[in-house]
């Protein structure tokens, strides 16, 4: 009897949790829906600064920067379909953002239209991504003309990011992205996920990570070829 | 007739109720898409890959390991303290009632084939998953950088992650080499000794079924032993599937099987606030290990609290959460 009391009262207890996780799970994906929709016309503005800067600037200045943006008219509108996260794909036009580097300095994606860019998304607590992290170093101490390297920490704290650039003492580029603003234009379902960007256009994009040598030489050979052409 | 069959079946029930409510992303299971919302930062009592994508929250044991990957930059108060609360309330009561993957293994031991009987070799074998916790879900995560147990062994991870995400999303199936292969391998051989075995995995393997099982002794919530009615005839640990030596132990999985077979009707669920691995000889030394579990309890209660107060003021929901709404490549064997 009270064996069966007891496994009554879990089954109630159970359907009432799943009755609360139901609503909770509602409204958690009302919240990352809203949330999203606050991030995207964040984004928007953001982008929008972007996009009114150079033309600012291009009053003052020479008539380079109007060929740049003509170059990318779709850049405002990369990510940004009808309130949609793009997932991207190799050809797509690469997102413009400005990025604050554990150094202190700033990244803008613009400022290397004219670079081959590896942008690379990770967390400390990815394996596959810490593992992957000395070929970035690699990258960095070959020096190839014409090349930026950046990566962007997924959502976790700053003094995160510093703890781990203090331990490893890695010396390229890397960005915090505590809100995952950044992320937001570059939507993936996994980590690590790598970018080649050849003059704005998105290159090649990788899913995961093997061993340091092996991504070091896939990177190294997708920067050649972009330089190449 | 409908008491009966509740009474036989609400086990089961409670069991596919965890399941379902575990992985009520039902939307996901045709797109392809893991669940991004806020309760991803919640872990589930149960074994369930969080990278599965009708997945609501996030598995403790991907998230132990993931946590202690990251613990030189971050230590893990959140993990840890939900860690201690599951199995200071439940210990393996979760493994009875709240497991997907143990109601698995028990469906797929009610296929009619020839079973192997516990015995002294499975006892020994019990002690396994102890060296798969030490191994693959503390050593391996801190010293090689790799969730060990889910990038190699978890069943779960490959069947609900790893096999439906590859099939959904076709440029995942690029990604899949010899570790996917291995890993399907292994939910093969598993599945199938779950057939002749009952439930093998957990018996010999799971890891978090051994860390619960370090709960048992004082979990609050759980199988009771009225020991004035005990009269020690054994029939519960006889008709017991599981590698148990008495009703309690660390192999007990709380699933209450024993209670209908008890003949003097000593065995039932209850919450205890003395704990309830009862067996002492005299009166005395019974007060004393009283005593020294409800210590231990209190000491565990104002831990557990401590390490998820803390952990939640150190952004350890959102790091879970974080972690949790992205594809775990290894967990699927990619990577």
């Amino acid at each position: 009897m009270r064996r069966k009391g007891m496994i009554k009262a879990v089954c109630v207890a159970l359907a009432a949790v799943m009755l609360a996780g139901g609503v909770t799970g509602c409204a958690g994906d009302k919240e990352t829906k809203q949330t999203q929709e606050s991030e995207t016309s964040a984004a928007t503005k953001q982008e929008s600064t972007f996009a009114q800067e150079p033309e600012s600037e291009a009053a003052k200045e020479s008539s380079s920067e109007e060929e740049k943006k003509n170059r990318f008219p779709d850049r405002a509108n990369a990510t940004l379909k009808e309130g949609k996260v793009k997932v991207l794909e190799e050809g797509d036009v690469a997102p413009d953002f400005t990025a604050t580097l554990a150094d202190g300095s700033t990244f803008t994606l613009s400022e290397h239209d004219d670079d081959v860019v590896l942008l690379n998304f990770f967390a400390t607590w990815c394996g596959p991504c810490m593992r992957e992290m000395p070929a970035f170093e690699m990258l960095k101490a070959d020096g190839l003309d014409g090349v930026a390297i950046l990566c962007v920490d997924c959502m976790e704290e700053k003094k995160t990011v510093d703890a781990l650039v203090k331990e490893k003492g890695y010396t390229f580029p890397i960005a915090y992205d505590e809100e995952g603003v950044i992320e937001e234009y570059y939507p993936t379902d996994g980590i690590p996920y790598t970018l080649v960007i050849n003059k704005g256009v998105i290159a090649r994009v990788y899913l995961g990570a093997m061993d340091a040598e092996t991504q070091y030489k896939e990177y190294k050979g997708a920067i050649e070829e972009c330089l190449a052409k | 007739m409908e008491k009966n069959h509740f009474k036989r079946f609400a086990r089961r029930y409670v069991q596919l109720l965890a399941a379902v409510l575990y992985n009520c992303n039902f939307k996901g299971f045709s797109t392809g898409k893991i669940w991004q919302g806020s309760s991803k930062g919640f872990c589930v009592p149960g074994l369930n890959c969080y990278s599965c994508p009708g997945a609501v929250a996030a598995c403790p044991l991907g998230s132990l390991q993931t946590a202690l990957l990251s613990s030189k930059y971050k230590f893990p108060y959140y993990v840890l303290g939900t860690f201690l609360l599951l199995g200071l309330f439940l210990g393996r009561f979760i493994c009875g009632f709240l497991c997907p993957f143990g109601f698995l293994q028990e469906l797929l031991h009610k296929i009619p084939t020839p079973k192997l009987k516990k015995s002294k070799i499975t006892r020994i074998l019990s002690y396994l998953k102890y060296g798969v916790l030490l191994i693959f879900v503390i050593a391996i995560p801190l010293i090689a950088l790799a969730p060990g147990f889910c990038k190699y062994l978890c069943p779960a991870g490959t069947l609900e992650a790893g096999i439906p995400l590859v099939l959904l999303q076709e440029k995942l199936r690029a990604l899949t080499g010899a570790l996917f292969t291995w890993k399907v391998a292994v939910l093969i051989v598993i599945l199938l000794a779950c057939v002749f075995c009952y439930r093998s995995f957990c018996r010999f393997l799971c890891p978090l079924g051994a860390i619960y099982s370090f709960f048992n002794p004082v979990s609050f919530f759980g199988i009771k032993v009225d020991q004035t009615k005990c009269i020690h005839c054994d029939a519960c640990v006889r008709h017991c599937k599981m590698d148990v030596k008495k009703v309690c132990d660390r192999e007990c999985i709380q699933c209450g099987e024993c209670i209908s077979h008890c003949p003097v009707n000593a065995i039932h669920f209850g919450v205890s606030s003395q704990g309830r691995a009862d067996g002492e000889n005299t009166k005395k030394s019974a007060t004393a290990r009283k005593k020294a579990r409800i210590i231990l309890r209190v000491v565990l209660i104002v831990l557990a609290i401590a390490l998820l107060v803390t952990g939640l003021n150190d952004n350890g929901f959102q790091d879970l959460k974080n972690k949790a709404i992205r594809i775990c490549y290894e967990c699927m064997g990619i990577g």
